[in-house]
């Protein structure tokens, strides 16, 4: 199926990526898999040759903030986006992670030690963050040579365990790799790689946007609804400039993501740090005050706003908001003479 | 008067033909070329602009074809569009020079003139205003009216063919510098509050107009408080008809609250890479610059700069693309006060760090944040404080129900 981005904008995937999202909620991960696979979503940034849309990137932002205030716990982001790095280099796993028939996982902290000898490419050590490790079919992980690499779940000296993690809706895994063998394909330069985490920065920023639409949503609908005092909780100023704040940090999240299509590829870099930033540092504020604004409400487990603040802190995590930081500040500091 | 020869030629305008890469380089050269060594904000000098001479090289800036980018040819604008004013306004704001003199009277009385005002008053008003001839102020506030404008008390009173007005304003800035005032009066009562409010363009030089300066905690007369005692206004000055007036310009101002000062998000970046240069100058600084708590905090204002730029360009996008844009610009405007704010701390505080004696960069940098810091103070403040912002997103983006 081929579309034409000429004709289409990436918001008139919203309401299509919503309702599909919301169709792929009810099973487990294969079967989210297969719905989402089927209504195009899951190759909507792959090529046509292994059953992509093959659309720009800009069109799956919609989709994955439809994701993000869903709360979808299926690994669209890290499907969407492997699905396109790995299309040229594993086209058969390219096309199954398309088809809705494999799932993949990133591990995001840690390196995997990359050798070689006689035998072809060797990989050892521990890797962690990977949500879902367990039902994937493939990982991908950093590796010590600031390139990645993809491994095959099931290959000898390949050992998956449950970690620690806030998140129980994507339980996460480390992955102890002992004399691993992976073949040359398996193996994605440091550009690639750069530009895959890149185009992460900005899905996540997608995501958390969709999660925080949905949280300050919520807030208005408890501050209009919930009486004290003989009125409307936002009647009251200091609520009414909670959520005009919450509101203000919304919209620095979505401009700072749009702008990221529309910047210049030399500035592309410096926006789609910046639009995570702002997105991590928003999202939690407006999650965070979300709850405040619902009372003990907001505190109890069956409020679904801790789930998305501990999916938001679990992202802020695995994309190192404190490193992303940094090289901020230091790519600016260094092109200033 | 120490101005570049090019500033004394009639006229330097960007050819109509340049636009994009082209209309950009023309801007940024004619800047580079043409900017006065002693207006630049990021050296040291020992002379400051005088009026004369800011005057004088905003005129040129308008003959060079980087001031009235939108407005139309006939009222001695340039015609251009949206974005082609985006890109003028970008390399205005990589340059390191001072804020206009006549921001009133192009980014406020300007546009509202456009919206309201007769054929003869567009025809008169705004090339003077383009032309530097004359620089206007803003006439809004009042010792009992400050964000509640409603509750303004100033008259205009009908007297044959002249209005009369008695009044005060207050934190008028640059009324003692100006020709003209934008004055908002009531003819109606204050019971009426929004209603029977009248827009004026009231020549400072009438009788009964007098201008106290009120020293600001910059140290700069910046503002002033304007007493007006039976003033008679022709009534050919007065802006639309009482309500009509008003109510036009708060629909101009929802639109120019976005687009004007453009430049600023760009005067945002280049003001944090002169406080990197001046830390690179420095040897204590420079090794502060490898510190994980400031480089994160340089982070933070680069991150809040790349926000605010990219308010900008999505807003003008909208506008060209025909989308009604509401009050986006409150966010806007609390975004970028708030995180100017942030920054100039940052600024003034690592600065207090360097080595001593302190170099010339240094000592310019000082004196640049210094300025930069206490003046952000009033950020907050003008043009709608945030807690103002703060109830205009409440009221009109959230449309939050008020009262019970």
């Amino acid at each position: 199926m081929a579309f034409d981005p000429d004709t289409l904008s990436p918001n008139d995937f919203a309401a299509a990526a919503a309702a599909a999202i919301a169709a792929s909620a009810h099973g487990d991960l294969s079967h989210a898999a297969r719905r989402l696979a089927d209504d195009g979503l899951l190759g909507i940034l792959a090529i046509e040759e292994i059953g992509g849309l093959g659309l720009p990137e800009s069109f799956a932002m919609p989709v994955l903030s439809a994701a993000g205030a869903a709360r979808s716990t299926f690994p669209l982001l890290e499907t969407i986006f492997a699905a396109r790095l790995l299309q040229g280099r594993l086209p058969d796993a390219a096309t199954a992670l398309v088809a809705g028939e494999a799932l993949v996982s990133v591990a995001w902290s840690g390196e995997g030690s990359v050798g070689s000898d006689d035998d072809g490419v060797r990989l050892d050590g521990v890797v962690g963050r990977a949500s879902h490790a367990d039902k994937a079919a493939f990982i991908l992980l950093a590796t010590d040579d600031g390139g990645a690499a993809v491994v095959s779940t099931g290959s000898a000296g390949v050992d998956i365990r449950p970690a620690s993690g806030i998140d129980p809706d994507r339980p996460a895994f480390e992955l102890h790799l002992a004399d691993v063998r992976v073949s040359t394909e398996n193996i994605v330069s440091a550009e690639e790689w750069q530009a895959f985490r890149l185009a992460c920065l900005q899905g996540w920023a997608a995501l958390i946007l969709g999660a925080s639409e949905a949280c300050l949503a919520m807030a208005e609908e408890h501050a209009n609804t919930r009486r004290q005092f003989g009125k409307a909780l936002s009647a009251n100023q200091a609520l009414r400039h909670i959520l005009a704040r919450q509101k203000l940090v919304l919209e620095n999240m979505r401009a700072a993501l749009a702008s990221c299509f529309e910047a210049p590829s030399s500035s592309l870099q410096m926006r789609s740090r910046a639009a995570f930033l702002a997105a991590v540092e928003g999202g939690v504020f407006i999650i965070e005050k979300s709850i405040q604004i619902h009372g003990g409400m907001g505190f109890t487990w069956d409020m679904p706003l801790h789930r998305y603040l501990r999916w938001v802190r679990d992202i802020q995590a695995q994309a190192d908001a404190d490193h992303v930081l940094l090289d901020l500040a230091d790519d600016f500091i260094a092109q200033v003479a | 008067m120490t101005l570049a020869a090019p500033l004394r030629q009639p006229r330097d305008t960007a050819p109509e033909e340049l636009s994009g890469a082209a209309l950009r380089s023309h801007a940024r050269s004619w800047l580079d070329s043409n900017l006065p060594a002693h207006f630049r904000t990021d050296r040291l000098s020992p002379e400051k602009p005088s009026i004369d001479e800011t005057i004088a090289w905003e005129a040129a800036m308008h003959r060079a074809g980087l001031v009235g980018i939108t407005w139309p040819k006939a009222y001695g604008g340039f015609g251009r569009s949206l974005r082609e004013h985006l890109v003028i306004s970008q390399e205005i704001g990589r340059t390191a020079m001072p804020e206009s003199l006549n921001s009133i009277g192009k980014e406020l009385a300007g546009p509202i003139i456009q919206a309201v005002g007769t054929e003869e008053q567009k025809l008169t008003y705004l090339p003077a205003i383009l032309e530097m001839r004359e620089i206007w102020c803003q006439g809004f506030s009042e010792p009992e009216a400050g964000s509640d404008l409603a509750a303004l008390r100033t008259r205009a009173e009908r007297d044959g063919n002249v209005w009369r007005i008695n009044g005060q304003k207050i934190w008028t800035s640059g009324a003692h510098n100006s020709q003209r005032c934008l004055l908002l009066a009531r003819t109606g009562t204050v019971e009426d509050r929004h209603r029977g409010l009248c827009l004026f363009a009231v020549p400072m030089d009438l009788p009964g107009i007098r201008v106290n300066t009120i020293r600001s905690i910059d140290g700069k007369d910046s503002f002033c408080e304007v007493f007006f005692d039976n003033v008679e206004v022709d009534e050919k000055d007065a802006l639309g008809l009482p309500d009509e007036g008003w109510n036009a310009a708060i629909r101009v101002l929802g639109i120019e609250r976005a687009t004007n000062r453009m430049h600023r998000a760009w005067r945002f970046d280049s003001e944090i890479a002169h406080l990197v240069s001046a830390c690179k100058s420095d040897p204590r600084l420079s090794a502060l610059l490898d510190d994980g708590y400031y480089r994160r905090r340089i982070g933070a204002s680069v991150g809040d700069a790349e926000v605010l730029k990219s308010y900008v360009e999505t807003v003008v996008e909208a506008l060209v693309s025909g989308e009604s844009i509401g009050s986006r610009g409150s966010l806007a405007k609390l975004h970028w006060s708030e995180a100017h704010q942030r920054f100039a701390a940052l600024a003034i505080e690592l600065l207090s760090k360097a080595s001593l004696p302190h170099g010339d960069a240094v000592k310019a940098a000082i004196a640049r944040f210094e300025t930069i810091y206490l003046h952000s103070r009033a950020e907050t403040i003008f043009a709608g404080t945030s807690e103002i912002q703060l109830g205009i997103i409440a009221d009109r983006i959230l449309q939050l129900p008020k009262g019970k």
